[in-house]
């Protein structure tokens, strides 16, 4: 398969690239000149890629050389992963790249006339401020989200829904919560469940402190989950649905894991496994708590996700790729805990 | 390709990125919302300026003219500041030049569309260069300005009010950020209150699209809404919202409906080799596009059309109807009391539903107030007396949300017709005389066709003679106009001389074919009559000898009290006496209290205020005594639109049934034999 990629050098792009080169596709890499030299770095030993000078916040996309076009013509499926993943972001960043990068690439994809399919990694987040049950087409283009992340991704993919496809098949992805690599535990920043590790980093040192404390305190909602996946989970799954499509013309699936956890659930395993020996215990629900969050390294955009208890359907998934199932968290928890400890050092 | 990048105020939740050609050219057309957030706007135009031919901006503030003054929001001028080289279209100039355009060719092809309208503006300074032209159509403008600036529920009703009170907050507007400020809830409990009542009772809505956004929409349900321009999502907004008719000053362009106002000036700017607009310019590219206004009529239930109507005792019979009064009936005090009563202020009656319009679907309530005087008291009393309760009632019934009110039977005789009330009431008024004189005409014409005695010459016109007992009345001189104009012979009768005359060189002017008479007593021609119409105010005096009157004549007899009684016209079963006037409204019609009417019948000057309602005409219609013949004709043609039916004829005694026609024939042509 010829696969164009954009978001190549990000956290998910630099293995996905490996996972997809594996099976032997060939992937034109859609990346900024200012980036170029690392990429080739980065891709240095996987012959199968080649690199395209593109810039998805121009209106065009791709810098057009010479041959590009025919290069593009032939491809077989576009990959969007690109697109600026920070809780904390400012506005102008996260318009900038998530709705207008995914605008033009969606004008990009539909100029390639003969395209088959075009894949768009958008976020559990979109539905993060529902309760309950969220279905895998579920989207409320007007809602409100609480940070501009998940509010510009909703935007995105309701440009995705939205734009006229013609023959060109649709598919869009919600991965959960990402964290790293489920057999080396590595990861490149931090984030999500990270904060929470790096405060448990911290309490170890103050054993005075935490000997002393009746339990850990946790806010947010009963219920609340947190859908994790780690990072070569999702690669792996990707290159499976990228490679098998399905005959819908639109089909959309939330890649999280079958293992439904709790927020308190997680919370208790990973003080075990970085040995702080605390219960876990919830306080009454109040938004009181959210402005102590910062003060513990935890970004106050943190505190929605533990107030949402949204269960996200696997439906889709189960139903055309029964095979695609996450390792549970208790087998890969303490490598998880173990990357995040050296990258703390 | 041409890219045109469009910076919306508007919910980024409506970004698209559209491709199509137009007029020979390829064009890119990218919306990017910004949802209020100004910041986000100039950093998209700082970003984008060098990638993109033309920037359209929508929503934002455009260049105010409050008064003399020229007000420039200062995000106005960083928004161009930011966009730098790259022109920039934000639709006023469009506006300007299309919106009043379309308004007027719109008001060529339903000239009613704003007369006597309550006008509501969501926010009129963003209209303010239209206002002049609302402002010749009707009286009725309200601005909601304040409350959607500042959330103060008061409104104002001129455009003077509106530029000085706004002129005075501009400022102050200047300084608070966009943003957050108009982007809140505005259906809060201050918007609910009867301060605001005024506001959420106005047919016809002007609101500018962006105003869409941020504002509760639940005041349009079925109403009419005149908005700028039309795209995709607006107008889904307005559907949602339940707008019973949305009128757009602006083409529609079913290829590709993203196109709004700015993007359409946006397009015309990418043309310019020198990116300047100049009105000349623009004007011939409008031209080119052969815009017309686009109407879309809804299939949401209208709001219901409310009218009043005055009705009074016909008799001192009807008046000792009502339940307190019963038993004084018979005392001798009877007379007393109807003096009384005739000094005592009109009150409402009862309601009228479920009149519904065969045309349009519209719905139409009535509402029926009483003045308790019996004719006798009503022409004896000062008409300033009677004009001081009838514009009580008048208050009344604007109070309780009706659009137009009727004057019934002798109400309407009293004084100069109507026309003080008019000049008085706050509501138009109708005596519905078009209606009422109409329908004698169809009765007369119903009865005459059933009779089948009068031969038509080729060219349709009765071969007889038709006389006009009362011909300068109101209602006499339109049935002299219609009679001229088909019969060959017609007499006019009326009781001063130098009127008679003056009619009869009017009617010659207008119809040199048939012959007219004119004369003071009708005893000497009624004997050759085919069709005698009697409309006179003559309080029951005898006008004219039935005795004397040609057997198988007809006889329309209009006015109230009769001008023939009962025992007259009992000596010639030959002769067919209608009484006319009633007829019958569209739908299940339903009546709170009795009229003292069969069936479902009703006064024709009642049909004729429910079908001005229908028609949404709300205006003076018939007023003083000089009837309009074209109205009566305008008003023959609505009222068979809308389904108002002659309602089987009336004769003195009640309904006459076609075997009672047909037996009259009879005794008429074994009279002729003798």
């Amino acid at each position: 398969m010829n696969i164009l990629l954009t978001g190549s050098t990000g956290f998910i792009g630099k293995r996905l690239v490996k996972s997809l080169a594996a099976n032997g596709h060939k992937i034109g890499l859609l990346i900024r000149s200012g980036s170029l030299s690392r990429a080739k770095k980065i891709f240095q030993n996987v012959p199968q890629v080649h690199f395209i000078e593109a810039d998805i916040s121009r209106n065009d996309v791709v810098v057009r050389v010479a041959g590009t076009e025919a290069v593009l013509q032939d491809t077989d499926a576009v990959i969007h992963l690109a697109g600026t993943y920070n809780l904390s972001i400012p506005l102008e960043e996260a318009y900038t790249h998530n709705v207008i990068g995914t605008q033009n690439m969606v004008w990009f994809a539909q100029r390639l006339t003969k395209l088959p399919c075009f894949h768009y990694i958008s976020t559990y987040a979109v539905n993060s401020h529902c309760q309950g049950h969220v279905g895998e087409d579920q989207l409320d283009a007007s809602s409100k989200l609480a940070d501009h992340y998940a509010q510009t991704k909703l935007q995105a993919e309701s440009i995705v829904r939205q734009a006229n496809w013609g023959n060109t098949r649709v598919r869009i992805y919600r991965p959960g919560v990402i964290v790293g690599d489920s057999n080396t535990g590595e990861m490149d920043k931090i984030d999500g469940p990270y904060f929470f590790f790096r405060l448990f980093n911290q309490m170890r040192q103050w054993k005075s402190v935490t000997r002393k404390m009746p339990f850990f305190p946790i806010v947010g909602r009963q219920g609340a989950q947190v859908p994790l996946l780690p990072v070569n989970v999702l690669a792996d799954w990707l290159t499976t649905l990228v490679e098998h499509p399905t005959h819908h013309t639109v089909r959309s699936y939330h890649l999280v894991s079958q293992e439904q956890l709790l927020v308190e659930n997680f919370l208790r395993e990973s003080l075990k496994a970085y040995d702080v020996p605390l219960m876990v215990r919830r306080m009454p629900e109040t938004r009181l708590f959210n402005p102590v969050l910062p003060f513990l390294g935890i970004p106050r955009e943190v505190a929605p996700y533990l107030y949402s208890t949204a269960s996200f359907s696997r439906e889709h998934l189960d139903e055309d790729f029964p095979q695609l199932k996450a390792p549970l968290l208790n087998d890969y928890l303490p490598t998880l805990v173990q990357g995040a400890r050296e990258m703390f050092k | 390709m041409k890219e045109i990048i469009k910076i919306a105020y508007g919910p980024s939740s409506e970004n698209y990125d559209a491709h199509f050609s137009f007029q020979n050219e390829d064009y890119r057309l990218k919306r990017l919302g910004v949802d209020a957030n100004v910041e986000l706007a100039l950093h998209l135009l700082k970003t984008y300026r060098h990638e993109c031919d033309v920037f359209a901006v929508a929503g934002f503030p455009p260049i105010l003219r409050i008064g003399r003054e020229t007000i420039i929001h200062p995000v106005y001028q960083q928004l161009r500041v930011a966009a730098g080289r790259t022109p920039v279209a934000d639709g006023t100039q469009l506006r300007k030049t299309s919106f009043l355009w379309a308004l007027k060719s719109l008001l060529k092809r339903e000239p009613h569309l704003l007369s006597q309208k309550k006008i509501g503006f969501f926010c009129g300074i963003f209209q303010a260069d239209f206002l002049h032209f609302f402002e010749e159509h009707t009286q009725h403008l309200v601005f909601a300005d304040l409350y959607f600036s500042l959330g103060i529920p008061k409104l104002m009703h001129s455009s003077r009010q509106l530029a000085k009170s706004m002129g005075r907050l501009t400022p102050a507007l200047m300084k608070v950020s966009l943003g957050k400020k108009f982007t809140k809830d505005y259906d809060s409990l201050i918007f609910r209150t009867p301060l605001m009542r005024e506001f959420h009772r106005c047919d016809v809505y002007i609101i500018h699209k962006s105003q869409l956004d941020y504002v509760k929409l639940w005041p349009l349900e079925g109403k009419t809404v005149i908005v700028d321009s039309l795209d995709r999502f607006t107008k889904e907004k307005l559907l949602a919202a339940g707008a019973g008719r949305i009128i757009s000053c602006f083409p529609e362009f079913p290829a590709h409906p993203e196109i709004g106002c700015a993007a359409l000036e946006a397009l015309f700017l990418s043309h310019q080799p020198d990116h300047v607009l100049d009105d000349e310019t623009l004007l011939q590219e409008v031209r080119a596009l052969d815009a017309q206004p686009t109407i879309i009529e809804t299939a949401t239930k209208k709001k219901t059309a409310q009218f009043a109507f005055v009705i009074h005792p016909l008799t001192q019979k009807q008046l000792f109807q009502v339940p307190g009064i019963k038993n004084f009936q018979k005392l001798p005090l009877a007379r007393g009391i109807e003096k009384l009563m005739g000094k005592v202020p009109g009150f409402y009656y009862c309601k009228m539903n479920g009149i519904k319009s065969e045309f349009n679907g519209q719905e139409v309530e009535g509402e029926l107030y009483v003045i308790p005087a019996t004719p006798k008291q009503l022409l004896r009393q000062d008409p300033e007396s009677i004009y001081r309760r009838i514009h009580q009632l008048c208050l009344l019934a604007h109070h309780r949300g009706t659009s137009i009110i009727g004057l019934g039977a002798y109400t309407k005789i009293v004084g100069d017709a109507g026309v003080t009330i008019a000049n008085r009431s706050p509501i138009p008024v109708t005596t519905g005389n078009s209606l009422s004189a109409a329908a004698t005409l169809w009765a007369a014409s119903y009865g005459l066709e059933r009779m089948d005695l009068v031969k038509k010459a080729p060219d349709g016109r009765y071969q007889g003679t038709a006389m006009v007992i009362g011909a300068t009345g109101s209602i006499g001189k339109v049935c002299v106009r219609h009679l001229c104009q088909h019969w060959e012979k017609v007499i006019l009768v009326a009781p001063r001389p130098y009127k008679v005359l003056d009619l009869v060189d009017e009617m010659r002017a207008h119809c040199p074919n048939t012959e007219i008479i004119g004369t003071t007593h009708p005893d000497k021609y009624s004997p050759d009559c085919d069709l005698i119409i009697t409309s006179t105010s003559a309080q029951g005096e005898k006008v004219m000898d039935i005795a004397q009157v040609k057997a198988g004549a007809v006889i329309c007899d209009v006015s109230r009290p009769f001008d023939l009684n009962l025992d007259e016209v009992a000596t010639r079963p030959d002769v067919l006496v209608i009484a006319s006037g009633e007829v019958e409204l569209p739908g299940q019609v339903k009546i709170g209290k009795t009229l003292n009417l069969e069936g479902g019948a009703v006064y024709a000057c009642l049909a004729e205020t429910a079908l001005l309602a229908m028609e949404g005409r709300f205006e003076n219609y018939s007023l003083s005594r000089d009837l309009d013949y074209d109205k009566v004709i305008e008003i023959d043609q609505l009222a068979r639109k809308h389904g108002i039916r002659l309602s089987a004829i009336m004769g003195h005694t009640g309904e006459i049934t076609d075997p009672e026609i047909a037996l009259c024939r009879e005794h008429a042509l074994r009279a002729r034999l003798n």
